[in-house]
């Protein structure tokens, strides 16, 4: 993963030293980090979706229920560890994801019975050029890939979920599961040739 | 963890380090010492390679800032000077590299606040647009921080910049606004309501020709049009319901009453209300009568003064119902049989014409071209003067058949369709002109059938095989843009005709434009019959390997074999995407794919001799060699068969 500057390592220093102390003000920190995380990760999901959606709901309306949600989900958790925490928080911004996808985009999502958006009604079919081997684009793809994420094997899903989903930096997700730097290059690699292998047999 | 895993995962970290050092190792490199972990190793690479998104830091996208003064890029276009600043973007000339043309972009100004998901949204349905008068979007996209929008660049400035340096005479004016009408009819049946027609928003192109610019864009500011223009001179062109922000009541007719500004502008000079006073100038929007064109210039012909003040009426239903019925009204008000008691064609002028209308069909078909040539040109003069030289020229060019006249009478009686009385002279004129293009593109003469196609655009811009047999010359010629412009005019006038889309969509292939192009031989095949889909399934893949010939030249080989895929898809008997696709596996050192594919097409067409070289190149490379040297003995006797 890139440098997630900001001293985002200063943060997770601060909330693992204040979980040790007995701090519960660090899960309300959690919290907060993974409402922020989710709003970039949907606003990323919903590229090019967000005007469609705009019809029914604000917006911010959508992202705002997502957000509630995932703080009530959240703050029903008793942690026992920052890491456990993360992970457990991680899984529910999936899942919001997953949601979000479904519902108001997929299959049944009311945003298909809508044609008021200038939908060009003349294409006899759509085409989609979309490279295969790219980031998702469709809320489809989008959601498949959550699904993946959730399926992979134990230890490639945590590093997953710590690096990707709530953005923390490999040195900082290998001090928070307490292993090396190495093992999680070698989980985060693996995981990301398990989700190539899984998407990509999907797509063919 | 396995010795092997760990292996793999020590060499995955060399070539990660590599990487980064800008190089990157092939696996055969890494591989020296465990030729064994090639393949895996070759896997394991493609897939890091096709998930490298996800090792991107994901950001928030939110403030846009400006330009810096030394980004020189956004995307792939270079940024080369600026050329326009309004208050919330500014446009960039720019160079597109990939197509080698030069292209407008406009980049939001860092102060600017745009909802930038609504902007691109729209963005991408502008670009859906397809019309010779309304500015073409090209491509829409962002950097790290930063959407842009790229357009085709007009560089010969705005009606505003014409209306201020020389202002259009009364009959250019009028042909302006039948233009910009028209393409206004075009968007309004597609959904949009432009909202903010302006003559700074009406560039001209360096034919003269004018095109709408802006299109919906202003619409994804976040501010509406009403607040954020509330100066005296954007306010002028609003319509009464626009300004009173009545957003129910905005629609087609809204875009006419400003497009009636426009016409009063150009008419008289000035605008329909005239004060420095934003407010007094609101109040008169909604409530004050226009003082009338004509008693400004009394020149303005009495019926143009009319249609200008129905299409400025207060209430929108007082206005023409749409753009086109705008456009139809003022044709007729300057179309010559219209002009009572100032018509510049007299009763001897149009006994002239109809012997010389006549006299084209006869020499049509006798084939005397030359002279028929010289007859249109002195006709088409006809328009401007009836008396004069012109006169005398037509009298001399037909003097100059006089031999043929006795022929001439009898075959008159056989020419209904061109010595009809409905049609006008430029009419027919127009169509004698477009199937002697016509005749003269079947026998591979572009030159002379440009000539005759423009004549006839020229004579009668309602002609759509005229705007077709045009755009077929442009693109015979190399000319896609142009190819394209003419092809839209075509179809704006004619919906019907598949091969007017199927040429359309070849132009805009070549433009780089390939989604579009798919999008219109699917509109195209919407129209044929039963027995032609198929034909077009097989344009649609000629698009894709065109776009995948295009790829591969800028090194996409994934993207160039997706489109590729896509072809075969579409038409599984086109040798074509097979060949390509083959060529591309060879490139990827993948020969035993290559082999089927150039065996592919060797099946689907034998008698491709470049198929049979091909083949034998990548038999060749998999050391195939007594089957290469059949593949390319065969390659000879096609070569040689064909070339006698």
């Amino acid at each position: 993963m890139e440098q997630s500057e900001q001293g985002a390592t200063t943060q997770l220093a601060n909330w693992l030293e204040r979980h040790r102390n007995g701090d519960d003000s660090a899960k309300a920190s959690i919290i907060a980090h993974a409402c922020d995380r989710l709003r970039v990760l949907a606003s990323k999901m919903l590229r090019g979706n967000f005007a469609r959606l705009a019809r029914w709901e604000e917006t911010d309306d959508v992202l705002q229920h997502a957000l509630i949600r995932l703080h009530r989900s959240l703050a029903k958790i008793q942690p026992e560890s920052v890491a456990q925490f993360m992970g457990l928080s991680a899984t529910q911004i999936r899942r919001t994801l997953i949601d979000l996808a479904r519902h108001h985009f997929g299959a049944e999502g009311a945003a298909n019975f809508h044609h008021s958006d200038g939908h060009q009604s003349e294409m006899p079919r759509q085409v989609d050029l979309q490279p295969s081997n790219d980031e998702p684009e469709s809320l489809v793809a989008w959601s498949a890939f959550h699904e993946a994420v959730e399926n992979l094997p134990e230890d490639e899903k945590q590093v997953f979920s710590l690096v990707w989903y709530e953005g923390l930096t490999h040195v900082e997700t290998a001090e928070l599961l307490g292993v090396t730097e190495r093992t999680i290059r070698r989980r985060w690699q693996s995981a990301r040739f398990l989700l190539h292998q899984v998407l990509g047999e999907d797509q063919e | 963890m396995s010795s092997t895993e760990s292996k793999i995962f020590d060499l995955i970290e060399q070539w990660e380090a590599s990487c980064k050092d800008g190089f990157a190792p092939k696996p055969e490199e890494l591989c020296v010492d465990c030729p064994e972990l090639i393949p895996v190793l070759t896997r394991r690479i493609q897939a890091l390679r096709a998930t490298e998104w996800m090792d991107k830091e994901i950001v928030l996208e939110t403030a846009h800032a400006e330009p810096q003064p030394s980004l020189k890029k956004v995307g792939r276009y270079e940024l080369i000077e600026i050329i326009g600043k309004g208050a919330f973007a500014e446009v960039w000339k720019a160079n597109d590299p990939e197509l080698d043309r030069l292209v407008a972009v406009k980049l939001p100004k860092a102060n600017a606040t745009f909802h930038s998901e609504s902007f691109l949204e729209e963005a991408r349905k502008v670009a859906r647009l397809l019309h010779s008068g309304i500015v073409s979007v090209h491509d829409v996209g962002r950097t790290q921080n930063q959407w842009f929008i790229v357009s085709e660049l007009m560089e010969s400035g705005s009606l505003a910049a014409r209306i201020k340096a020389n202002r259009p005479s009364h009959d250019e004016s009028v042909r302006l606004v039948i233009q910009i009408a028209e393409a206004l009819h075009y968007a309004h049946r597609q959904g949009f309501i432009h909202r903010d027609i302006k003559p700074q928003n009406i560039l001209i192109d360096e034919n003269g020709n004018p095109k709408i610019t802006d299109f919906g864009i202003a619409l994804s500011e976040t501010q509406p049009v009403a607040q954020r223009s509330r100066t005296a001179g954007t306010l002028a062109y609003m319509s009464p319901e626009q300004g009173q922000n009545q957003t129910e009541k905005i629609d087609a007719r809204t875009d006419i009453y400003s497009l009636g500004v426009v016409l009063y502008e150009l008419l008289s000079g000035r605008l329909p209300f005239v004060t420095d006073d934003a407010m007094e100038l609101f109040a008169a929007v909604l409530s004050q009568a226009p003082r009338t064109p004509r008693t400004i210039d009394q020149t303005i012909p009495v019926e143009i003064e009319r249609l200008c003040l129905k299409a400025i009426a207060k209430n929108p239903a007082d206005r023409f119902s749409t753009a086109q019925d705008f456009a139809d009204e003022l044709r007729k008000a300057i179309s010559p049989t219209n002009q009572n008691g100032r018509s510049r064609f007299g009763f001897g002028s149009v006994l002239l014409f109809a012997i010389a209308t006549s006299a084209f069909g006869f020499w049509w078909f006798n084939g005397l071209t030359q002279k028929r040539n010289e007859v249109i040109r002195n006709t088409s003069n006809l328009t401007d003067s009836i008396s004069g030289p012109a006169l005398g020229r037509v009298v001399q060019a037909l003097d100059a058949t006089k031999s043929d006249l006795a022929d001439l009478q009898k075959n008159l009686t056989e020419l209904p369709a061109i010595s009809g009385e409905q049609k006008t002279q430029q009419e027919a004129s127009a169509e004698l002109a477009t199937q002697m293009g016509r005749k003269a593109l079947d026998s591979g003469d572009q030159t002379t059938a440009f000539t005759e196609f423009n004549r006839a655009t020229e004579l009668n811009d309602r002609l759509p095989a005229a705007w077709h047999g045009r755009g077929v010359v442009h693109f015979n010629q190399g000319k896609f843009a142009e190819a394209t412009a003419d092809l839209q005019k075509a179809i704006t006038l004619e919906t019907q005709k598949p091969e007017y889309f199927k040429n359309l969509a070849f132009a805009l292939a070549k433009n780089g434009q390939h989604d579009d192009a798919v999008k219109q031989i699917l509109i195209g095949q919407s129209k044929t019959t039963l027995a032609e889909r198929d034909e077009y399934k097989r344009y649609v893949a000629q698009v894709y390997d065109s776009r995948a010939a295009q790829r591969t030249k800028n090194g996409f080989h994934d993207g160039a074999l997706a489109d590729l895929e896509e072809a075969i898809r579409w038409d599984d008997s086109f040798p074509g995407a097979f060949d390509s696709r083959g060529a591309i596996h060879f490139n990827l050192k993948q020969h035993e794919q290559a082999v089927a594919d150039f065996t592919k097409a060797i099946e689907l067409d034998p008698n491709r001799h470049d198929y049979f070289v091909h083949r034998g190149h990548a038999l060749t490379a998999l050391g195939r060699i007594s089957e290469a040297q059949a593949a390319y003995e065969k390659a000879r006797q096609l070569e040689r068969a064909n070339g006698e």
